[in-house]
């Protein structure tokens, strides 16, 4: 257990602008927000249980990869989920460990009603304004075997970003397509005319629809169609406007890879060229769907990986987790190196970025939601000093997310349970 | 003792006082949140779950005096009779069905039906939309169905792509290739205005199409017509080879029919007998003015009804699954209207984007009633079709509902449904019985190397074909689990070890008795691999599975601390069932292994890859709930035969989940008693459930 005075080391730390000896700056770059989530939990032992608050030392094994950027990131410890805790619904940690993770809320079990996800909120505010909104990214498609997790439905495993209480956001899964939406159709790149052939196509369709949906009476399926139209027609305008599209630095995805860990890697390539040509600023990468049951064969594993993680203390499946655990920090650390390589003015791109990975349980046995594994990496457009580990024992994980909120200029950035963001002064 | 509102219910039995229920499931202490003390058999979910825990003999627990077997028998009695009381005076539920947006099957079989199928699939296919959430295993629940911008963006790209394919510029469905197209390739030649080869050789040309499929190739060629007959020459289309045919002098057209790929091709044409005889001043060369492609192919049926007059409004009739009102339609016709300078092409292809971009495409709408009455026609005809056939009313189907003779010609539009398409086997075997899971199954060690996709794939349809011809032949819901048939092919029958004189693909074979336990699902391929983990086969999920998926009576689900059997290392030493005896030990692990654990173990006699382990090899047996012991999986074929109700009622949640797009609520449960204790077979049970209330009217809300 961490003790008061750690916590508030913790705390002042986390806001460089209150320590002496640094002068207050905030970045005029844009600030960019991603949250990567991996499911199932991590080991704690080989995570983030043996960092002691203060200055980052020597990383445990599965941050290993991290070593050289501990300048770049914090480790933030204690925070939990309230909203994912069983209380009266009973089983389906792994439906709610997707589904409050960025919502904050309890999730209706019999029903589909979640909240709006801090990203979708981020995502509405006037500074975090993009061509393309927000991004939604996933390596696990959206179908899942039966009821996905006790009886909740399959929406709340497969999606972090809600962009109203009963409509996720839903997510992509096809580098192509994620490739296609921010930087334009490869084909049609360079073809002015038929980008404006499908602007008027919109132009006119949209309208159309709008009138048909009018005599049906309101639905919520219907307006979700309706918006999501409206959106696409602004987007084809914005390509239509006049300026040709930024051209980005990586080739053109070619679908989903095979290998999976291609599949994610072209996924950081692309979330770090979107935030370059500032083609989007905010965005979530869903590394699986809650009770990810994916075989990492290429670290030799015969199990899936929620099996794996219930277990049991048994040290062969412990191996095998932390293995799993380690790879992704090791993807996530190369991609945090390659934000950090990109010049923004006198700072990096990372400087001006804030990147949270966690997962929404802390040992995927016991399936708790407290004292979440949680990394903040980048600077933050200088509103945070990284490099150390802070513990906030007991305070909620939406108070983060109302962190985050309240550096994009939310003038209520009361989210889930937190009444206001994390607390420094 | 039993409350006396219940009680005073006139029964002809009375339940035993002894039973002892209310120990625990009194008002005070609502053991497992159930309590049984005044609670009116119109709680029909409550009473049913009773009914089943007594036949399963799961109640009264271990842990509690035994029933003995003729006041168990009784109380069955007792509460069955009551039930069917409450259920002869309810209510018939039928609410209006919420908008709904057609799934990604539905979606892309209503697109196949319009503009031909295999749009999704191989070289050149359209994106396909991201996979639809599932809710209570199903994909047809409306609130999992949302509709995001990503969803939209695909969709409208989709209908985009199809557009231009299917109503191209005049012109565009033709390719030129004129002759300084072509290279000399092999032997001796040049090309200039014409291509000529003077030796045998070939001549090639890369071209590219924008879409696949069947085109016919039109040569413009000449050979001089010296020595003994015509020129011989051969075409090849991406390497492969085609026919030869002659070529005479006189440079007329010929056509021959050829398969294209959409993009890039490659064209080569072979000169095979070349002759010359300088003595004589006899040269036989081969002269190629040009070559064009046209597409061969049949409009289809939304390009044909696009390019008639006035055909905007029948296409959008069948996109709709209705006739597009007055009110609506004047906009989207104006649509069709060229703009000056545009083609007659391009105008259509905006008209018919905006009827495929309509909301009366995207969703499935019905319309709503203030109070109980019978669907609309036309909106049945929907039902029924999207339920049976997986797709849009067709042409019959429609005009059918429009004249108002849909429910006067039910029958027949049930049975031509039910015949015409393997849409419900297929959706039944994937989603209903998980066998969509074996798409991402994979073993590993010895069990990888044998594990190939096309055994993959005859797995799937082995358990599609099972299922739709209990459909089709009106088979007893007891041969989901034992049957004296099933469905083979070579392959299959080669790695189940059975002898095949069948030849090539899928047919129905008559087990010999030694092979009994092959019948129905339990001993198939499909069913041991999606319930086994990579490397071992896994009771447990068995055991729940034929709870869950046969039985309807799913086991809720472990509780986080649960474990799992481990692999290898210090925790695997014992064999599964020691390590599970281990585990039932525990209290609050045992109610529900006791149930799992015997079926699974029967259940063992399988291989993750459906092979028989050797008689001996194993232990087989466990003791069911009740005490009665069950070894190997003949024995546990025969067992669960016998639970027809629950093997009706597993059938009957499944069709009523695809039919009606929600999950069954308390008041449904008449419905899904009066078909789970009907005596029909499958097709009849089907066809009960179209006439029910439920699927006929809407409005009860």
């Amino acid at each position: 257990m961490l003790d008061r005075r750690q916590t508030i080391v913790g705390l002042a730390a986390l806001a460089g602008a209150a320590l002496p000896g640094r002068a207050s700056y905030v970045s005029e770059a844009p600030l960019r927000i991603l949250y990567v989530y991996q499911p199932n939990g991590v080991v704690g032992a080989h995570w983030h249980h043996p960092v002691p608050a203060g200055p980052l030392g020597r990383l445990p094994a599965s941050l290993a990869p991290l070593q050289d950027l501990t300048s770049q990131f914090s480790l933030i410890r204690g925070l939990q989920q309230k909203a994912a805790f069983a209380g009266p619904d009973g089983a389906g940690d792994h439906a709610r460990e997707v589904g409050c993770f960025l919502t904050g809320v309890r999730l209706d079990k019999t029903g589909l009603q979640a909240g709006i996800s801090v990203d979708q909120r981020l995502a509405a505010l006037p500074s975090m304004r993009a061509p393309v909104p927000s991004l939604e990214l996933g390596l696990e498609p959206g179908r899942a075997a039966g009821t996905c997790d006790s009886g909740y439905s399959c929406a709340y495993s497969n999606n972090l970003s809600w962009s109203s209480p009963t409509r996720p956001a839903g997510k992509e899964c096809d580098p192509r397509n994620a490739f296609r939406r921010l930087f334009g159709e490869p084909a049609r790149l360079a073809d002015e005319a038929g980008r404006r052939l499908q602007a008027e196509q919109l132009e006119a369709v949209t309208p159309l629809a709008r009138r048909q949906a009018g005599e049906l009476g309101r639905s919520d399926g219907l307006d979700a169609y309706l918006a999501s139209l409206e959106e696409c027609r602004t987007e084809t305008r914005a390509a239509t406007a006049g300026q040709s599209l930024p051209m980005p630095k990586i080739p053109i995805p070619d679908g989903i890879p095979p290998d999976p860990r291609e599949h994610l890697r072209q996924f950081y390539r692309i979330l770090a060229e979107a935030f370059r040509l500032d083609r989007t600023r905010v965005a979530t990468l869903m590394l699986g769907n809650g009770g990810s049951n994916r075989v990492h064969h290429w670290l030799g594993h015969g199990e899936g990986h929620h099996t794996l993680s219930h277990h049991q203390r048994d040290p062969a499946k412990l191996a095998q987790l932390a293995e799993i655990d380690r790879w992704h920090i090791e993807e996530f650390a190369a991609f945090l190196q390659s934000l950090a390589v990109i010049k923004e003015g006198s700072a990096s791109l990372l400087d001006n970025c804030a990147v949270i990975f966690a997962s929404c349980i802390n040992d995927g046995d016991r399936h708790d939601h407290a004292d979440l594994p949680l990394i903040l990496a980048g600077g933050a457009g200088g509103r945070l000093r990284p490099g150390r580990c802070l513990s906030f024992p007991g305070q909620s994980l939406n108070a983060l997310h109302s962190l985050l909120l309240a550096w994009a200029g939310e003038a209520q950035p009361a989210h889930g349970d937190a009444a206001a963001p994390l607390n420094w002064s | 003792m039993f409350p006396v509102c219940i009680a005073t219910l006139a029964l002809a039995l009375t339940p035993p006082e002894e039973s002892g229920c209310l120990e625990c499931h009194d008002r005070e202490s609502a053991k497992g949140r159930i309590v049984l003390e005044g609670a009116a058999f119109s709680q029909h979910s409550l009473w049913r779950r009773a009914e089943e825990q007594l036949r399963a003999g799961l109640m009264p627990p271990t842990s509690e005096p035994p029933l003995g077997d003729e006041a168990r028998k009784r109380l069955i009695e007792w509460i069955g009779e009551g039930r069917r009381k409450a259920f002869a005076t309810a209510a018939p539920h039928a609410p209006n069905a919420p908008v709904r947006r057609l799934n990604r099957s539905e979606y892309e079989a209503c697109l196949e039906q319009l503009f031909g199928s295999g749009l999704f699939q191989g070289p050149g296919a359209l994106p396909r939309l991201p996979a639809d959430d599932l809710m209570a295993g199903f994909d047809t629940i409306g609130s999992s169905l949302g509709v995001n911008p990503l969803w939209t963006r695909l969709h409208l790209e989709i209908c985009r792509s199809l557009l231009e394919r299917e109503l191209p510029e005049p012109g565009q469905g033709t390719i030129l290739l004129a002759a300084a197209s072509f290279q000399v390739v092999e032997g001796l030649g040049q090309v200039e205005t014409e291509a000529s080869l003077w030796t045998n050789g070939r001549l090639a040309a890369n071209f590219s199409t924008p879409s696949g499929g069947a085109w016919k190739l039109r040569l413009f060629a000449s050979c001089n017509e010296v020595g003994q007959g015509p020129g011989r020459l051969r075409c090849w289309i991406n390497g492969k080879a085609g026919e030869t045919f002659d070529c005479d002098a006189s440079g007329k057209g010929r056509d021959i029919e050829v398969d294209l790929r959409p993009g890039e091709n490659r064209v080569e044409l072979e000169f095979l007998n070349d002759f010359y005889e300088p003595a004589r001043k006899l040269d036989r060369n081969f002269q190629l003015a040009r070559v064009e492609f046209r597409n061969a192919q049949a409009p289809s049926l939304a390009a044909g009804l696009l390019q008639q007059e006035g055909g905007l409004k029948s296409f959008a009739r069948l996109a709709w699954r209705r006739q597009p009102a007055e009110s609506e339609w004047p906009p989207f016709a104006a649509l069709a209207v060229p703009a000056p300078g545009e083609s007659r092409a391009a105008a259509l292809r905006r008209a018919a984007f905006a009827v495929l971009a309509a909301p009366a495409f995207v969703f499935r709408i019905e319309s709503r009633s203030a109070g109980l009455r019978p669907l609309p026609e036309v909106e049945l005809a929907s039902r029924l079709s999207f339920f049976l056939s997986g797709a849009a009313p067709d042409e019959i189907l429609l005009a059918s509902a429009e004249a108002g003779r849909l429910r006067r010609d039910l029958k027949s539009h049930f049975d031509r449904l039910v015949d015409g398409s393997d849409s419900l086997g297929r959706r039944s075997a994937g989603l209903g019985f998980g066998f969509h899971l074996l798409e991402e199954w994979q073993p590993q060690g010895d069990f990888a190397a044998v594990w190939k996709p096309s055994l993959r794939l005859a797995a799937r349809r082995q358990a599609e074909l099972v299922l739709t011809d209990m459909i089709r032949r009106d088979r007893p819901a007891r041969e989901l689990v034992d049957a004296s048939w099933t469905w083979l092919d070579r392959e299959l029958a080669q790695h189940y070890r059975l002898p095949w004189s069948g030849g090539d693909g899928f047919r129905r074979v008559e087990l010999p008795t030694s092979e009994l336990r092959r019948g129905g699902l339990l001993g198939t391929l499909a069913f041991a691999a999606v319930t086994s983990r990579p490397r071992r086969s896994s009771p447990v999920l068995r055991g729940s599975a034929v709870l869950g998926d046969f039985l309807a009576r799913p086991p809720p689900p472990a509780p986080p601390d649960a474990g799992s059997l481990a692999e290898s290392g210090p925790a695997a030493q014992g064999n599964a069932r020691e390590r599970l005896a281990a585990h039932r030990s525990k209290a609050s692990c045992a109610s529900c292994h006791r149930s799992i654990d015997p079926l699974g173990f029967a259940l063992e006699e399988l291989d993750p890859l459906g092979r028989f382990r050797p008689a001996g090899s194993e232990d087989f047996s466990g003791h069911l709930p009740d005490g009665r012991r069950i070894v190997g999986l003949r024995q546990l074929q025969q067992i669960l035969a016998a639970e027809e109700f629950q093997l009706r009622r597993a059938l009957a949640l499944k069709f009523f989940i695809l039919a009606l797009g929600r999950e069954p609520e308390d008041a449904d449960e008449a419905l899904l008693d009066r078909l789970s204790r009907s005596k029909s077979g499958v097709r009849g049970m089907l066809w009960e459930l179209v006439n029910s209330d439920a699927f006929q009217k809407h409005g009860s809300d």
